[in-house]
């Protein structure tokens, strides 16, 4: 368990790194430019890395029997996104980065209950401990 | 209204997350992360042209940024893999613990080239918590 916890952990340090990076890509070419660059470039990357893991033997009766609706996830990641960068010309950073948190562990918490089924009471206070740490971070270092 | 959608783009991140982590039991981490930068690069591209109305332009950047690519391969590799074990809200919250901790490194050496901001010892009873926190994680 220690090590996906400390994998989890290293996964968020990763996220900030890709976003200096995504930010300084958006600065060269401007913010949707910037921001494709990622998703073309990460296609060819993970069709390479699917083509080489697999010997060229990708299974795609597999892509076909999987259930369909599994494959929204890229189009609610690019919704999301265009949702964040239009409305942070309206509001604070302090406060879009809090409600796209709550958002975050709100469904989180529903999929968890109702999906994976594993929300026992000993994870729900680690994950509500680590929240209100999170926030109140941010208070700390907002003020 | 504007933090009721910021809300939802929240959600569906997560959902994302949730989503990429079942579909990779079918088609793989690789599969996963080559199916959601496709479509949602295909779904951007439309984007910008139908509403933004840029012209896309991807070349010219120093060589370095498009190591963009590399973690985007791996950040949805590596969280579809969390989700399945941990589930969404412990990966979530664990990865927000991640940023939070490696931006305080960050700022207080000034790496990367951002203005120095020295660690400040407000923030150790926050640390304190999330590692606490992270600990009943650990032990569920």
């Amino acid at each position: 368990m220690i090590l996906i916890v400390f994998i989890a952990f290293l996964y968020g340090c990763a996220t900030v790194i890709s976003k200096m990076i995504n930010y300084r890509a958006a600065q060269e070419l401007g913010t949707w430019n910037g921001s494709l660059v990622n998703y073309v470039v990460a296609s060819v990357l993970a069709l390479v890395m699917l083509l080489g893991t697999t010997g060229f033997q990708v299974d795609l009766r597999a892509y076909i029997e999987a259930p369909f609706y599994l494959y929204a996830g890229g189009t609610f990641g690019v919704i999301a996104f265009v949702l964040s960068i239009v409305t942070l010309s309206k509001m604070k950073v302090f406060q879009s980065t809090i409600f796209l948190l709550a958002g975050q562990l709100l469904a989180g918490i529903l999929f968890d209950l109702l999906v994976f089924g594993n929300l026992t009471l000993l994870k729900l206070a680690g994950i509500v401990l680590v929240s209100v740490g999170i926030l109140w971070d941010k208070k700390v270092t907002a003020s | 209204m504007y933090a009721l959608l910021v809300l939802f783009a929240g959600m569906l991140q997560s959902a994302m997350m949730s989503f990429n982590g079942l579909l990779s039991d079918s088609i793989g981490l690789f599969g996963v992360s080559l199916v959601v930068h496709a479509s949602g690069g295909l779904l951007l591209v439309l984007y910008i042209l139908l509403f933004v109305r840029k012209k896309i332009t991807l070349l010219g950047m120093p060589w370095h940024l498009y190591s963009a690519g590399f973690f985007g391969v791996l950040l949805v590799s590596v969280s579809s893999y969390c989700v399945g074990i941990l589930g969404a809200a412990a990966t979530t919250c664990l990865a927000v613990a991640g940023q939070l901790f490696i931006s305080a490194v960050i700022d207080h050496y000034g790496w990367f080239h951002v203005p120095k901001v020295p660690f400040s010892p407000k923030r150790i009873p926050c640390f304190l918590m999330i590692l606490v926190g992270i600990l009943l994680l650990n032990l569920s």
